[in-house]
């Protein structure tokens, strides 16, 4: 028998050759101790390793919802252990619902393609594809564009032109083609993003910089408020944001998944801004430790081991 | 040879041919507080040899200068067969490892490396000279540390290693980590990583995430110090109580390993119930090894004798006849509950101390060849000493008498 200040270990079969103690139960014992002095300690406004959240917390996740450039993917490109993450959550009884600025079109691809997703909220929260769904048409989640008291598809339009006409060296986004409630205008150093956000204004459109692309929208929605009505209409109704859905980031663009007290837990992966280069953006409260879609990896584990 | 005092401490075995080396080792030793049997040209009254054996038997420490030479002479190799005998219960072999040759072929390394001691290769430098007399010193307790446990150990490195931080607040991970090695083979030998215990290296990679540098160190000096305070010092008493409340009226104890642990049970024993504490026959098995030193055993027979039990000692030798032969020349009889403080477990339960290793097999083999052997087998140990890393374990507790694969104790709970 073994006696440890957490309890006694012994084993209770003695008719196997090889008879091992199991001491997996001091090793998070310690490791909870650990956890514990790290948030007390941990200088302030930094986002916290991506072990803290407590395990029970974890648990409780049903929904995992992640954005996609720069957090799922790694130079671009979906890893294989990052798709086997997808299914593993899946099969844990977790929905993986991304959530992207990318057009309705990419995401009805990322639906339609990947395992183990369970819908795709693109155009900043304006449109939800679900999995499944095949090639029928995105669902629409912004109501005003529904009950007609969002701006016009000839406005976005108009708007668009109205950016390339007082910015000749902008250039339209090369996926307008399959947007539905946006355009995209590509960033660049002759575009201020005031002057772009003044224009939509004027078009009674919502604008969003990143450092890709100016989207100028019909929508009001954006990630977050996206993300909650399609999970709450469609995607996993009766599902308590607060405590069973977690978001996953990388970047400014993501803030609004960051918001403090609106998601169980809110991870970025390692290259997540932090508020002191992005002054008055959000900052995940938990980080992982590596980038991308490898970071992805950390937090998927951290969520199937607290299944187990 | 003669005697050049009768209270020396500290024994030098050599060829004839590294004499200037042992020159070198001794004098160093006394400009280091140590005292040293003097050998001289001169053997003086009766054998040399007797009056070398005599002299290495009342010595606390023996310093074996490890060479080609040494090797080959059979009066090395009887001196270090009588410092490495499991029954001997006084003296503490400390290798010291000379050129560069090799020397894990040689017999006086098979014997002597499982105690800490020195490589000094390919030169005998003045830096392997210093740690040496550093080692030495430990053992004969000139510094707090030579004796502590486990735990007490750790809050010694990890002085030192905040002492280090504040000093470098540059310093990247693998410096950090590296600086502990050193630190703990400088305070304790070859212990189990520092990192391990501590979950330092998880914590330096989560402090990669903060920056700028000099955040990130006053970030890993406060962790350090705080998981001292929380999860370390307190952790023993802990297990101590737990411990106690398996001691029943009447036992027969044997203490196979003494530890802090199992000093603070007998202390809750005694404390709390006098009665049961006088009712305890404790057998305190007298051996050297590791952190034993001399007379350590006595020390606590005495010690467990003055909290009311009744207590006796009893060489290892007569103990591994008992377990391995039933012969019980020493009177030890039934065997109620055999304790061992730990230093340090894998997940699967492994311990570290070779000693241990082989005592818990031939526990094992009790029990498999007699039906009639109850004797209980406890372990103890704070959580914090279960080390994630088997590969941390398992390099403590390769035999290095065997030199062969790692010996397992799993098979003895």
């Amino acid at each position: 028998m073994l006696v440890t200040d957490v309890g006694e270990f012994r084993v209770r079969n003695r008719s196997h050759a090889e008879l091992r103690l199991n001491l997996g139960t001091c090793v998070r014992h310690v490791e909870g101790a650990a956890d514990e002095i790290r948030a007390a300690l941990w200088p302030g406004a930094e986002p916290l390793p991506v072990w803290n959240p407590p395990a029970r917390k974890l648990a409780a996740v049903k929904v995992v919802a992640a954005a996609v450039e720069g957090t799922v993917t790694a130079g671009g490109q979906i890893a294989p252990s990052v798709l086997a993450m997808f299914e593993r959550l899946r099969d844990s009884g977790r929905q993986v619902v991304l959530v992207t600025g990318r057009s309705a079109g990419w995401g009805a691809a990322l639906a339609r393609y990947l395992p183990g997703v369970s819908g795709v909220v693109a155009e900043n929260g304006a449109v939800l594809i679900p999995a499944g769904a095949g090639e029928t048409a995105p669902v629409i989640l912004d109501e005003a564009i529904l009950d007609g008291s969002a701006p016009t598809a000839a406005a976005l339009e108009e708007c668009l032109a109205a950016v390339l006409e007082k910015y000749p060296d902008a250039r339209p986004g090369s996926d307008n083609y399959c947007r539905v409630s946006d355009r995209t205008v590509q960033a660049g150093d002759g575009i201020d993003p005031e002057g772009v956000r003044r224009i939509a204004d004027g078009y009674g459109l919502t604008c969003t910089s990143g450092t890709a692309h100016h989207h100028l929208s019909r929508s009001s929605l954006d990630k977050k408020t996206g993300l909650l009505l399609a999970l709450a209409r469609y995607l996993s109704p009766g599902t308590d944001a607060a405590t069973q859905v977690v978001t996953v980031g990388d970047a400014a663009n993501d803030a609004v998944l960051f918001e403090p007290g609106a998601f169980a837990a809110a991870f970025g992966v390692r290259c997540a801004v932090p508020p002191s280069t992005a002054p008055g953006t959000q900052a995940p409260q938990y980080m992982a430790l590596a980038d991308g879609g490898t970071g992805f990896g950390e937090i998927a584990a951290l969520l199937l081991q607290a299944r187990d | 040879m003669a005697l050049d005092s009768p209270h020396h401490e500290v024994f030098v075995s050599f060829a004839s041919r590294d004499r200037l080396v042992a020159d070198r080792v001794a004098e160093h030793l006394r400009r280091g507080g140590v005292r040293v049997w003097r050998f001289v040209d001169d053997p003086g009254s009766g054998s040399w040899h007797l009056n070398e054996l005599r002299a290495l038997r009342d010595s606390k420490v023996a310093v074996f200068i490890v060479t080609p030479h040494s090797d080959a002479s059979p009066v090395c190799l009887d001196e270090a067969q009588r410092a490495a005998a499991p029954a001997r219960a006084g003296t503490v072999p400390v290798p010291l490892v000379v050129g560069a040759w090799d020397h894990e072929a040689s017999d006086l390394w098979l014997l002597l490396s499982k105690w800490n001691g020195v490589i000094a290769s390919p030169d005998l430098t003045d830096e392997a000279l210093r740690r040496l007399t550093s080692i030495v010193q430990d053992r004969l307790g000139f510094r707090s540390v030579s004796s502590l446990s486990t735990g007490q150990a750790l809050v010694a490195v990890k002085d030192d290693v905040c002492a280090y931080l504040a000093a470098h607040p540059e310093a990247t991970a693998d410096e950090i980590l590296g600086k502990t090695r050193e630190l703990q083979v400088q305070h304790r030998g070859k212990m189990v990583g520092f990192a391990q215990f501590t979950f330092l290296d998880r914590e330096l990679l989560a402090a990669g995430l903060i920056s700028p540098p000099q955040r990130r160190i006053g970030y890993i000096t406060s962790y350090l110090r705080a998981f001292f305070d929380q999860v370390v010092a307190g952790a023993y008493t802990g297990t101590a109580t737990r411990l106690a409340g398996h001691i029943m009226p009447g036992d027969t104890v044997v203490v196979s390993e003494y530890s802090r642990v199992l000093r603070q049970a007998f202390k809750n024993i005694a404390e709390t119930d006098h009665r049961l504490m006088q009712s305890l026959r404790i057998i305190v098995i007298s051996r050297t090894g590791m952190l034993l030193v001399g007379d350590e055993p006595s020390r606590m027979a005495d010690e467990l004798a003055r909290m009311g039990a009744s207590t006796r000692r009893v060489h290892f030798s007569d103990w591994a006849d008992y377990l391995m032969t039933g012969t019980d020349t020493a009177g030890i009889g039934r065997v109620d509950k055999i304790l061992f403080g730990v230093e340090a477990f894998s997940v699967a339960g492994d311990v570290v101390f070779p000693q241990i290793v082989k005592e818990l097999a031939a526990l094992q083999a009790c029990r498999a060849g007699d039906s009639g052997w109850n004797a209980e087998i406890i372990a103890a140990g704070e959580s914090y000493k279960v080390c994630r890393d088997p590969r941390e374990v398992t390099r403590m507790i390769s035999d290095p008498h065997t030199r062969s694969s790692p010996v397992r104790s799993s098979t003895c709970w």
